[in-house]
């Protein structure tokens, strides 16, 4: 099962559907390959940070066949937009990965992305290959306590000055002083620890909706004023995993990504990576036939929710949703929200609290598309998309509506 | 001397000062630096909205809150007579998701939080294929869950009068197969069931390293406990001096704290324990009744009637599996497309106990919205003559890892206390 699913990921992502331009041609990949190639090369003569796990052996040990991990390779390279040649790099640099050490902060959160990431969430061999990063630092999850813990964190961040990648789950509240959150014997706010610890990071994740856009706690009123990371730290190279959860799939492509390539991924203007965030939700999505056919979910449990028709009318944000998990899902991708024929919250967006209320149809949601984004690519595709197809949406729903009532009328006959 | 220490963060943060005399531990303070503010973001929102912000209160406990938001929806409606039928259909995968959530809390607690703590009191290394164990189990049981509530955290597929989902007999069936692999982990380090339950494995492991400890001789444990909640598991009631009273919502008050982000939860004027322990009690499960007088309200019984009540859940959940009828709908609400007003109140029983929301809808919008978390009761402070039900447990308390060992018996958890 796990097979065929890793199959039709990849199917899926090679997809002309994907809309995200891959082909930088055969240059540019052919130089990445060897640039890769070199930083692979480094970091096996680099020592093995952390708990020093090894990713075959813990992969044996969880009765994974080297051709499963193979498969996973080949369609994580496909996830990451690189062309099939690369899958023997991809798999390499998965097994050079616990050479990066990763610092993982909670702040204002709920625990949610930590839940999502490390213990109940995402493909099985993902999971294995997350658990062998070497996390110098994860309050959660450590077994230190205490000034322990805080000792063990300032070592961390002493030894691998410059070189730690910093994960950040949950929003910054900047209210009364930052006294809305703070940490350890010191009480030092939340917004000072981000700073002190992103100073010596050599790159920020910010996971979740909290922590890339301020998320929940940012939602109005903001009781607490909170933030982003990217509101606060400037100077260092920030990747934004949003959701609400963020995909530990997504968390692994990151981690990857900057295994094989020294580098950050390529990001779009909202500092999401693109591999992740350049596809839109309804582009892929199972119920996509009856939206083009007007075949809506009109009322919870009517004819049309068990025929698992297409469920803009009752929310769905699936139109101006950038993320992929249409395609990689939740849960050892055994389900996601519309999947259970539940609307898609839009939760990769910014401010999608306030401007994407559940219940209430995209058409009466007064979403603005967003403005600025010079780049290419994915936000230009995004713009157009937001403003023309949005309007457009909206008036084949509306034109369903009366199709639709037509329908429901022949019912009652 | 008084020492000011920072507890592991294990479900957000707390700072916890001991005070020590004698080298016993005399008193506790635990206070949460830390809020959000979720009730006030809800005020002011379409009414349904709660269905998707009220799981973020907590990433660890979120399906128990979405519960809680659509009964305080339905308690309205049924006040306002909007009618709805809750099919049994949609009962049965309701409940069959909230025993996922507390199984999966339960083992992970168990194998994440208190058995490394035990190992820890009695000096010996944490086994470092802990968290492993405990993956296995939970991965299994949350992917269960997800077949019908899309993911987890942060399910959003029930609505008012039903869920959103319509599965499959296939469907059914994998996750059927998904609790059997549980159970069968369960089975092979927990508990044997062939005849008499009984701990063995990693559980019983705990129970030896306790009595190593001597852990078992002192009392750590309440006399009054609470369940305010009837749920497909268990009863509500009160009980106190082994006798089970009635609940009457009325008697819960709640009050803010002045050095803390937290808020206080009290029944009457007493501070009660809620959680597995007090579930099983008011509902005189003969296991736990047993245990409980063996061992005078120690912390064994506080541990294994949560594993326990993993167990047990996971045999309700199969029921419930086996009880789903695919024909039956999964939705019945009369369609209200005017405004609607009303005040609900909606009570579950989630992993650490009682947890209660309420609402006030004006006109489609929220105008309050008040949340009381389990934590709330089990870590009120209280005063000095009158302890909160924690802090009263860890007095005497012969080292610091030991108060910690007891506190974390009942699972202390910020992130829900300050919301
Ligand atoms: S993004 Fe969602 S899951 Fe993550 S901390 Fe915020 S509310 Fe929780
Ligand atoms: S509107 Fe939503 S449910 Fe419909 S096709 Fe688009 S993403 Fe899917």
């Amino acid at each position: 099962m796990a097979e065929a699913r890793d199959e039709s990921i990849k199917k899926l992502f090679d997809a002309k559907s994907a809309k995200v331009d891959t082909n930088k041609g055969e240059e540019y990949f052919s130089d990445l390959y060897e640039s890769c190639k070199v930083r692979i090369g480094e970091l096996k003569d680099m020592p093995i940070a952390g708990r020093g796990v090894d990713l075959r052996k813990a992969l044996e040990d969880d009765g994974f066949e080297r051709r499963d991990f193979l498969k996973w390779a080949s369609a994580t390279t496909a996830m990451l937009m690189l062309p099939a040649s690369f899958t023997p790099l991809v798999a390499e640099a998965a097994e050079v990965m616990n050479r990066i050490p990763v610092v993982w902060i909670e702040l204002s959160d709920c625990a949610g992305n930590s839940e999502a990431l490390l213990r109940s969430d995402g493909p099985k061999i993902d999971e294995i290959v997350l658990d062998i990063i070497s996390l110098e630092f994860h309050e959660t999850l450590q077994a230190a306590a205490g000034h322990q813990a805080e000792k063990q964190l300032e070592e961390a961040l002493e030894l691998f000055k410059g070189k730690y990648i910093l994960f950040v789950e949950g929003a910054i509240p900047l209210g009364i002083d930052g006294n809305f959150g703070t940490i350890g014997a010191k009480a030092e706010t939340f917004k000072d620890h981000l700073l002190r610890l992103a100073d010596g990071a050599a790159a920020v994740i910010a996971v979740g909706a909290c922590a890339t856009y301020g998320g929940i706690p940012a939602a109005a009123p903001n009781p607490t004023d909170a933030v982003g990371v990217m509101d606060l730290v400037k100077g260092k190279p920030i990747i934004n995993i949003p959701a609400c959860p963020a995909n530990p799939a997504n968390m692994v492509g990151v981690v990857l990504h900057y295994a094989l390539t020294g580098s950050v991924p390529e990001l779009d203007s909202l500092l999401r990576p693109k591999f992740a965030f350049g596809y839109r939700i309804h582009d892929n999505c199972e119920r996509r036939a009856h939206f083009d056919a007007g075949e809506y979910v009109e009322e919870w449990g009517d004819e049309g929710a068990k025929n698992n028709f297409c469920l803009y009318k009752m929310g769905c944000k699936g139109p101006m949703t950038f993320n992929n998990c249409s395609i990689i899902r939740y849960n050892e991708a055994v389900n996601w929200p519309i999947g259970v024929g539940r609307g898609c919250i839009g939760c990769s967006e910014p401010d999608f609290w306030d401007k994407y209320a559940y219940e209430r149809p995209m058409a009466n949601a007064h979403i603005k598309a967003p403005t600025g984004g010079v780049e290419k690519t994915v936000d230009e595709f995004g713009l157009g998309l937001l403003t023309a197809a949005g309007i457009g949406i909206g008036i084949h729903a509306a034109a369903s509506a009366i199709a639709g009532k037509k329908n429901s009328d022949e019912k009652d006959v | 001397m008084i020492k000011k220490d920072i507890i592991e963060k294990i479900e957000g943060e707390a700072d916890v000062v001991f005070t020590q005399k004698n080298g016993l531990i005399k008193d506790v303070n635990l206070t949460f630096p830390y809020m959000r503010g979720v009730e006030s973001i809800l005020e002011g929102r379409d009414y349904r909205d709660a269905l998707v912000i009220a799981p973020r209160v907590c990433g660890i406990c979120s399906h128990s809150h979405l519960i809680a938001a659509v009964h305080t929806i339905e308690d309205g409606m049924r006040r306002e007579k909007i009618k709805f039928t809750l099919s049994d259909k949609a009962r049965h995968i309701r409940d069959f998701a909230i025993a996922c959530e507390l199984i999966q809390n339960h083992i992970k607690w168990f194998y994440l939080t208190i058995l490394p703590q035990i190992y820890k009191v009695n000096h010996l290394e944490v086994p470092n294929d802990l968290i492993k164990k405990a993956s296995k189990a939970t991965y299994a049981i949350t992917k269960a869950m997800a077949i019908f509530t899309g993911q987890w955290p942060h399910a959003s597929y029930v609505v008012p009068g039903g869920v959103s989902c319509d599965p499959s007999y296939v469907e059914i069936m994998q996750a059927k197969a998904l609790v059997d692999e549980v159970l069968e982990l369960v089975r092979a380090s927990l508990f044997d069931d062939t005849k008499e339950i009984r701990a063995i494995g990693d559980l019983h492991r705990a129970l030896e390293m306790l009595q190593r400890a001597d852990l078992l001789s002192t009392s750590h444990g309440s006399e009054h406990f609470l369940a305010l909640a009837d749920t497909f598991f268990s009863k509500s009631g009160e009980y106190k001096g082994a006798t089970r009273f009635d609940v009457d919502i009325k008697k819960v008050k709640e009050s803010q704290r002045e050095d803390s982000k937290a808020k206080e939860a009290l029944y009457g004027n007493d501070f009660v324990e809620v959680g597995p322990l007090a579930r099983a009690l008011i509902n005189q499960d003969a296991i736990i009744m047993r245990l409980q007088k063996e061992h005078s309200g120690n912390i064994w019984s506080r541990i294994f009637a949560r594993v326990y009540e993993g167990y047990v859940l996971l045999l309700k959940a199969k029921e419930a599996l086996e009880s789903i009828d695919v024909s039956e709908p999964s939705c019945v609400l009369e369609h209200n497309k005017k405004d609607i007003s009303f005040a609900g109140i909606g009570i579950v029983e989630a992993a650490r106990g009682s947890l209660i929301h309420e609402v006030v809808v004006k006109d489609n919008h929220i105008h309050t919205y008040n949340i009381i978390t389990p934590s709330q009761w089990n870590l009120s402070r209280g005063s000095a003559d009158k302890k909160g039900v924690a802090r009263a447990s860890v007095v005497g308390a012969r080292s610091k890892e030991e108060a910690y060992l007891i506190l974390r018996s009942f699972d202390l958890c910020s992130v829900c206390t300050t919301q």
